[in-house]
Parts: structure tokens; C-alpha cells; sequence
């Protein structure tokens, strides 16, 4: 069963007179309990679908239609998301839908303590008295590794390092179990070895709860360690769909494999790298056919003539390109 | 391999932080007692968490913040605390910097070659002619094209200014150029290209870098030499070949674990440190990883870091630990 499903999403901002298409007819579902990744670069929409999920946009600048967006809460009924108004939102935020950021520190009240802040969740979703709403935010504390958390919970953000911020905003997010946990670059900002803490809190945290997950990030080495299926996203477009296993050893579409390949392996020592020609299209000036098209190195005049739609090759797997991969790669 | 161009000597710069007006500063130790040498033509990396120091290291390098005590020898100059401005100029010419973030590091109210060429106005040139022709000879050597030479930053990707960063480190025949971070805010698709327009421009001009990066992989892949710092504290350096087979200190070892693997058919087994690095401010004299070490012993939580021991050929590692394990 889907916990979230989207048909068709697309999202527009508006910009002086015109509009800049950030997301343009995106498919994606997310399964009870599975663990879902939306990989690409920045300005490829993946943050601006997350934050979709959480109608945290607002209108205008943003316009955003799909043919689908549902979302099914834990007693089983299925919202939707789009004609949701902002207090019934508030309902469903945090209790059955949350989200973490690439950056802790503008999540957080710097006026606030951190007690306050995950108090909050307490009494404004469960109703508790402040005390019992400080109790469990102690307990919470505890549980995402937070080591002295009576002192901790009496401090200021700024009193804190990031990764600490992010436990605390995982805290926030995973206090009242949702069912949907949407993390968006949520170790960009930190440190190699926190980030490893972090994702390794939030596997624990997922399982614990039974929580399914849609993780937004750039880095393939993150979508590795924490997915089982992967969206690719390129200038608002799905490139490449299917488990993480198969995309990652079998890549199909040009930018999937040529974002791979970038990375050089940790055993044979390279001289050049690997390199993609050019830069990702600015977005009001998206090349007129294949959006990768400029910058693939197997692009014919189909490709740059005509959008190729996502074909379905079967087992969940998409790829939106005109040609079977292998023989390409063999040119 | 190169004779050394650049050998700090016990390098080591604090800062004061005053809590009030009365009272002792509290010293945040940035830098301590670090010891590299760098060869002409090589890539020397230096690798290490946010907050290690690398980069306060580089800055006094460049003279950008004053060294505490130690010095540093480089071009037939020795820098010390007590070096004076004249001399700081001398040694400074022969050093570039390109810097993390190409969003802030270029004066957005500079044309393209008046950016480029600013580094030779500074060094006294001031015919426009002349500015404008060096700046010209070099776009296209770091793949923009002389068309931009009039065109003003914003017009520019993050990938774009950086070469256009790169270009202004060439302009003035620099020999040493130190990166800090020079792809780290960069589109994953566009890391590539900077790297090997680097290593191009390496073998073209004979140029020597001092990489700075969080990034291993990368590190692996470019350098020839590296050293890990931690806390200001270099606690392992040598010939990066070396040092990958065969890490010597816990936190490099828990380092090398933490890079994420992308291969979905190979498994590196993870150490996951815990906690996280101590404050900066007035450290204790012992091993400044203790608090966080898997492998922690008494000595280290007592005993102040020993001085580097040679660990195998050309690699040299700080740690308790060492000649214990056998």
C-alpha cells in the first residue's frame, strides 16, 4: 500500500511575468515502510517536491497541480494534499507527516530554548501540561543520543553544534511517529563522521517507528546507505526510476551513468576524472527537446528534437531516454 | 620529486577570545605544532573535519592571520611571528589562493578581466593594455572563452567563476596555489571539470597546490602527499598511497570508514565514532581525539600527543598507540 502517491506534479514559480518551471509532471509514490531517495542537483526540484509533500509552499509564487496527490494516514484515510486547507495541514503535520533540513540551525527559534521547542510538539498535537510535555521531550532526547539532555533541554540553539541540532530536529520530527519522514539533505551541512551518526540515527529512528522515508539528497554514496528506491531528477524531469541496487550498478540513462562515473572508485587510484560537459541548463532556458541533450554524449537529432517520454522497461524500472542503454554504452 | 618549497617548522596560531574586559582570554588553539613539507610539482592534500584547522593553516600560510609561534620557511624566506609587512609581500608573490565559495571570493563589480588581472595591478602594473592582454592569454587556457572577458560575474555559474577564480591565482606566475575547498560548493556534475582543469594547468605551469578538502576520495584520487589534521593537530602524514593502505591513528582510520561507498556490491565495514570534537578553547595537554577514540587507553587521556614516529616510508603518525599493538 502507497503512504504517499503523486501523479503529474507539477510546480511553477512565478517570476516577474513569467514563470520558471521547477517541476514538471513528476511521478512518485512512496510504500508503507519503504525507503524511498529523490537524487539530482541543485536546482533539479528535488527539495521543492519535498516541501510540496508538506504544502509549505505558498501561492503565489508557487503554482502547483497534479492529476494525484494523496497521502493515507495511519487510521487509513487518504488526503488530499492539494485541497487541504493550512489548519487541517497543521493537523497532519507532525502527527502523521514530518520533515528534517539540509540546515538545523534556521529550523530551530534562536529566541527559544530547545526544551520549548520540542515541548511545542506535546502540547500543541498531544494537549499535555507543560511538565508531562517536558518529560517526554527528556525522553525524546534520550532517544535520538543526546547525552545529558536535562542540561541540553535548558540551552539555546546556538549553544549547540550542528549535529546536535540535527538530533534535535530529528527528535522534533519523530516524536509523535508519523508515518511519513521527508529528509532534505539532512547531513549536507556536517561533518563526515556526524554525518555517519545521523544516517545511522535515521535508519534506527525508521525502523523503530515504522516510519517510511523519502530521502532528498545529491550524493549517491547517501542514497547507497539509506534507500531502497531511487528517483534521479533532472531539470524537474524523472530521468531514471527503479531500486537502488539495479541504478547504481546498471545505470541506464546518460546522466544517471555519467553521474556515477564522476565518482572514482576507492580502490584503483585515477589520473583525470571522469567529467559531464557544460553546466545544468539555467531553468527558464531548458534546452527544447531532451533536457540533457546539450551536455549527453550518445544526444542524436531525435533527442534534441523531442522530449522522450519515461518508458517503462518493467519491474518498477523508468528511464527516460530513447535508447537501451547498453547499446550505447558500447559506441 | 622536487626539492621542498614550503616547510612549517612547529606552526602554531591561537586566537584570544575575551570573555569581558577583565580577566585572562580564554586561547582557542586553532593551529599546533603542525610539521609539512611540501615538494615543487606535487599536490599536497590536507584533509580533516570543519573546525580542524586546515584552514587557519593555509591563512597563515598566506599571512592572512598572524602565526602564534613557529615558523614556516618558503621561497628562501623564513616567516615568523616577528616577519615584517616588506617581507610578508616578498613571500606572498609567489603564492595564490582560490578560495571555497566563488560566490563571495569575486568583486561583482568588476568586469571579468579586471578581476583576473587584479593580482598584477597589486604587483604594480598598471598599464590597462597590458592588464587586459594577461588576462586575455589566460581565459582561454581555463575554458572560458575571450567573449567574457567584458562580462560581469552574475552572468556566471558557480562553475564558471571558479575558473574564473583559478585564472586569477595564474595571472601573476604563482608558484604555490592553495585551494581551500575549491570544489566543495559546486554541483556534484561540475566537480570533475575543475579537478582536471587542476591537474591540466599542473603540468602546464609547473605548479605546486596545497589542497584542502574534507572530501577523502578526492584527496586520494589528486594528491601525492597528505596529512589528517584534527583539532589543529596533524596526527598523520606522509605519501597519501601509504597512508590509505595502511592508516595508522584511530581517526584516520574512522575517516576513511565514514566515505560512503556508491558501489552498491561492496562493503567496507563502518566504525561510527561517537560524540563529537571537544572545544577548542584552552584544551588539556593530551590527545585531543581521546573523547571520542575507539581504541582509548590510559596514556591517552593523561599523557600529552607524542611527537610524529615514522610508521613506514615516508609516513609519519602521532599516536599512543603506536608500537603498542605489536
Amino acid at each position: 500500500m502507497n503512504v504517499l502517491e503523486i501523479k503529474n506534479l507539477k510546480i511553477l514559480f512565478r517570476v516577474g511575468d513569467d514563470f520558471v518551471r521547477a517541476v514538471e509532471g513528476v511521478d512518485i509514490h512512496v510504500g508503507e515502510g519503504e525507503r524511498v531517495a529523490i537524487v539530482g542537483e541543485s536546482g533539479c526540484g528535488k527539495s521543492v517536491t519535498g516541501l510540496a509533500c508538506m504544502k509549505l509552499h505558498t501561492t503565489p509564487p508557487a503554482y502547483i497541480t497534479a492529476d494525484k496527490f494523496e497521502f493515507v494516514s495511519h487510521d487509513g484515510t487518504p488526503h488530499d494534499i492539494l485541497a487541504k486547507t493550512e489548519n487541517e495541514m497543521l493537523a497532519l503535520r507532525a502527527e502523521e507527516m514530518a520533515m528534517i533540513f539540509q540546515d538545523p540551525s534556521t529550523f530551530l527559534n534562536p529566541v527559544m530554548t530547545i526544551g520549548e521547542q520540542l515541548d511545542e510538539v506535546f502540547i500543541y498535537h498531544m494537549h499535555m501540561k507543560p511538565k508531562e510535555a517536558r518529560r517526554h521531550s527528556i525522553e525524546m532526547m534520550k532517544k535520538v543520543g543526546i547525552p545529558d539532555p536535562e542540561m541540553r533541554a535548558g540551552q539555546y540553539p546556538h549553544e549547540l553544534s550542528g549535529g546536535l541540532k540535527q538530533r534535535i530536529l530529528i527528535a522534533m520530527a519523530t516524536s509523535l511517529s508519523p508515518r511519513l519522514l521527508i529528509a532534505d539533505e539532512p547531513t549536507t551541512a556536517l561533518d563526515v563522521t556526524i554525518q555517519a551518526q545521523i544516517l545511522q540515527l535515521i535508519t534506527e529512528r525508521c525502523e523503530k517507528e515504522k516510519m517510511s522515508l523519502l530521502m532528498i539528497t545529491h550524493d549517491l554514496g547517501v542514497v547507497r546507505e539509506m534507500a531502497d528506491r531511487v528517483y534521479v531528477m533532472y531539470c524537474g524531469k524523472i530521468v531514471e526510476e527503479g531500486t537502488v541496487d539495479e541504478i547504481l550498478t546498471s545505470p541506464r540513462h546518460p546522466y544517471t551513468k555519467a553521474l556515477i562515473d564522476t565518482i572514482p572508485g576507492m580502490e584503483e587510484k585515477v589520473d583525470r576524472f571522469v567529467q559531464i560537459p557544460h553546466n545544468v541548463p539555467h531553468p527558464m532556458n531548458k534546452p527544447a527537446g531532451c533536457y540533457f541533450s546539450n551536455r549527453c554524449a550518445y544526444c542524436t537529432d531525435l533527442c534534441r528534437a523531442k522530449q522522450p517520454p519515461l518508458f517503462d522497461r518493467g519491474n518498477g524500472r523508468k528511464i527516460r531516454c530513447y535508447y537501451e542503454v547498453e547499446e550505447l554504452w558500447e559506441k | 620529486m622536487g626539492e621542498v618549497i614550503l616547510k612549517t617548522n612547529d606552526l602554531t596560531v591561537d586566537f584570544k577570545i575575551k570573555k569581558n574586559v577583565f580577566g585572562k582570554p580564554d586561547r582557542l588553539s586553532a593551529v599546533q605544532n603542525v610539521n609539512i613539507e611540501i615538494r615543487r610539482g606535487e599536490i599536497y592534500g590536507l584533509v580533516g573535519e570543519s573546525g580542524c584547522g586546515k584552514s587557519t593553516l593555509a591563512n597563515a600560510i598566506l599571512g592572512f592571520v598572524p602565526i602564534t609561534s613557529g615558523s614556516f620557511e618558503c621561497f628562501g624566506h623564513t616567516m615568523t611571528a616577528a616577519s615584517k609587512a616588506s617581507e610578508w609581500k616578498e613571500v606572498r608573490r609567489h603564492m595564490q589562493t582560490v578560495f571555497q565559495d566563488p560566490y563571495s571570493s569575486l568583486n561583482t563589480r568588476f568586469t571579468v578581466w579586471q578581476i583576473i588581472s587584479e593580482p598584477l595591478y597589486i604587483a604594480g602594473e598598471r598599464d590597462e593594455r597590458v592588464l587586459r592582454e594577461r588576462a586575455a592569454a589566460l581565459v582561454e587556457k581555463v575554458g572560458l572563452s575571450l567573449r567574457d572577458l567584458d562580462r560581469y560575474v552574475f552572468e556566471f555559474s558557480g562553475g564558471q567563476r571558479q575558473r574564473i577564480a583559478i585564472a586569477r591565482a595564474l595571472i601573476a606566475n604563482a608558484e604555490l596555489i592553495i585551494c581551500d575547498e575549491p570544489t566543495s560548493a559546486l554541483d556534484v556534475s561540475v566537480h570533475s571539470q575543475i579537478c582536471n582543469l587542476l591537474l591540466d594547468l599542473r603540468e602546464e605551469f609547473g605548479l605546486t597546490y596545497l589542497f584542502i578538502s574534507h572530501n577523502l576520495s578526492l584527496i586520494k584520487h589528486i594528491t601525492e602527499h597528505m596529512a589528517v589534521m584534527y583539532l589543529g593537530e596533524v596526527m598523520e602524514s606522509g605519501a597519501t598511497d601509504a597512508i590509505f593502505a595502511d592508516p595508522r591513528t584511530p581517526y584516520t582510520e574512522a575517516l576513511m570508514s565514514a566515505i560512503l561507498e556508491v558501489n552498491p556490491q561492496k562493503d567496507r565495514e563502518r566504525i561510527i565514532l561517537s560524540g563529537e570534537a571537544r572545544s577548542p578553547i584552552n584544551p588539556p595537554d593530551i590527545c585531543r581525539f581521546a573523547n571520542r577514540c575507539p581504541r582509548v587507553c590510559e596514556a591517552c587521556r593523561t599523557m600529552p600527543l607524542p611527537p610524529a614516529v615514522s610508521v613506514g616510508e615516508d609516513h609519519v603518525a602521532r599516536c599512543h598507540l603506536i608500537g603498542k599493538e605489536a
